[in-house]
């Protein structure tokens, strides 16, 4: 198949980007649209120019480094897909896809479809820890979760981290990326006594990162890979609430 | 006090402030200085107001039982200042704290993304809710108006002061103040279709089971109290009030 590419060529941090257009006339439908962007940067290797700078790393959908926007929506127009997971097969002969990177002032552009996404973990890390033993491993049985409550703490582990979240807020929000990493540790009984603390911590770092603010307007979860639900950012807003409202210092 | 490491503080965060202050100053503190603190004080808020809208509106359609109906209740409301004015303390408050909190979420958001996108597919937004700012700035402009008209009668036709029901049906029988009036409620409803339900996700009402009712019955609920003020100045200029 044929495949017109507008693709965002930026040299570095500071260097202004603009838009080059590449065609390719023998794109194989089963190919993954990373793998069709090996195709290009092999053409382009060959004729001496500079290659297209993407992030990616295990193509299967399950490390978060892949991302950018086709035609405006993160990850490509299929429901609950990363990148590497989405293939030619789900375009038309002919289809003009405009490939833009990741855009918020908290992910500053690195070259080309590459973004900064180091933000990201300065809220994880401003997390801190959960309090449990080290050392031989713990007897399986010793904290009792019920199957509902371990289901839902998975459904926010799920989260890859890839920021499509943030990208697709109109207010480049991070609050589905906080939400989810606030949730599957506040939802488990190993979280709880830093549970009060945590959800501050992360928020005011994420704050501090210069992320937006949601406003629920639900894009976030249309284009999660991984399908998290807005559900936890109320989850996430009811733990600062109840942190607020705590007689006892946290 | 476990988890103030600097491992697991990063330098110049700053979030020790959170946990050295006794309550009521900590809770200040969240309520202004985090942007979910804003949200849920500019949910609070929009509830009160939500509230006083349903309460206004079941007071205005009174308009359809006649002039004595509605002239008694108005009568009534003046008669009982000690109710009257803390109320309206209250909503004055309410408007103020809202309308800073959504102005400095607004310019916070809007620097979240400095370069923006030359393609951008919005899925799942509404126009609702990507208008709420513009809205709500529409809305304070039409409330002043609403107050000058009706409440000062300083604009508009003849103003009588003990005779509301008179005051509505003489502005309304203009189609130009009347037409203020219906972009006003419109812009309420659209507001309203949006904030209704968002409130409540902000304020952590969600659950599986029941966020797809509670969006669809917060939008009914927008859509009503819309019809419901769009009525009035309707049921004037076609001459079913008169």
């Amino acid at each position: 198949m044929r495949i017109r590419l507008k693709v965002w060529r930026q040299e570095s941090r500071e260097a202004a980007g603009r838009f080059e257009t590449y065609d390719l006339d023998s794109v194989n439908e089963h190919m993954s649209f990373l793998e069709m962007l090996d195709v290009l940067n092999e053409k382009l290797t060959l004729e001496g120019k500079e290659p297209v700078a993407f992030d990616h790393d295990c193509r299967e959908g399950i490390c978060g480094m892949c991302g950018f926007l086709i035609n405006g929506i993160a990850h490509g127009p299929e429901k609950g897909t990363t990148l590497c997971q989405l293939h030619m097969r789900h375009f038309q002969d002919g289809a003009e896809l405009t490939l833009e990177p990741w855009r918020a002032k908290a992910f500053p552009v690195i070259k080309d479809l590459i973004v900064d996404r180091s933000a990201l973990d300065r809220v994880i890390q401003a997390g801190g820890y959960i309090s449990v033993n080290t050392g031989s491993a713990p007897e399986a049985n010793i904290h009792p979760v019920p199957k509902d409550t371990a289901e839902k703490a998975m459904d926010a582990a799920a989260c890859i981290g890839c920021g499509a979240c943030v990208a697709a807020c109109p207010n480049a929000s991070a609050m589905l990326f906080t939400a989810a990493k606030v949730s599957h540790l506040g939802l488990m009984p190993q979280g709880q006594p830093e549970r009060m603390q945590r959800v501050k911590k992360m928020i005011a770092a994420m704050d501090a990162e210069g992320f937006g603010s949601c406003t629920n307007h639900g894009e976030c979860q249309a284009v999660c890979p991984k399908e998290i639900s807005t559900e936890f950012i109320a989850r996430l807003n009811r733990d600062l609430i109840r942190s607020a409202l705590l007689l006892t210092r946290v | 006090m476990c988890g103030n490491s600097p491992a697991a503080n990063p330098p110049g965060k700053p979030v020790e402030e959170f946990f050295a202050e006794d309550m009521a100053v900590r809770m200040i503190k969240t309520l202004t200085q985090t942007t979910v603190g804003q949200k849920v004080l500019m949910a609070v808020t929009g509830l009160i107001l939500f509230l006083f809208i349903l309460g206004h509106l079941s007071g205005n359609l009174l308009i359809f039982a006649g002039r004595e109906h509605m002239n008694e209740y108005a009568h009534f409301l003046h008669e009982h200042p000690k109710f009257l004015w803390p109320a309206r303390i209250v909503l004055l408050f309410c408007f103020f704290v809202h309308i800073v909190a959504a102005a400095r979420l607004w310019l916070k958001n809007r620097s979240a993304r400095e370069e923006g996108y030359t393609i951008y597919l919005p899925i799942e937004t509404t126009i609702a809710a990507r208008t709420m700012i513009y809205g709500g700035a529409a809305i304070f402009f039409f409330l002043l108006w609403h107050l000058l008209h009706l409440t000062f009668g300083v604009v508009g036709p003849r103003f009588d002061p003990n005779d509301v029901y008179g005051n509505v049906v003489r502005g309304f029988q203009n189609p130009a103040i009347a037409g203020i009036y219906l972009v006003g409620v419109a812009c309420l409803c659209a507001h309203l279709y949006h904030g209704a339900w968002s409130l409540l996700h902000t304020l952590g009402l969600s659950a599986p089971e029941i966020d797809c009712a509670k969006k669809k019955a917060a939008r009914i609920l927008a859509v009503l109290i819309g019809l419901g003020y769009a009525s009035i100045p309707l049921a004037v200029l076609t001459g079913v009030v008169r």
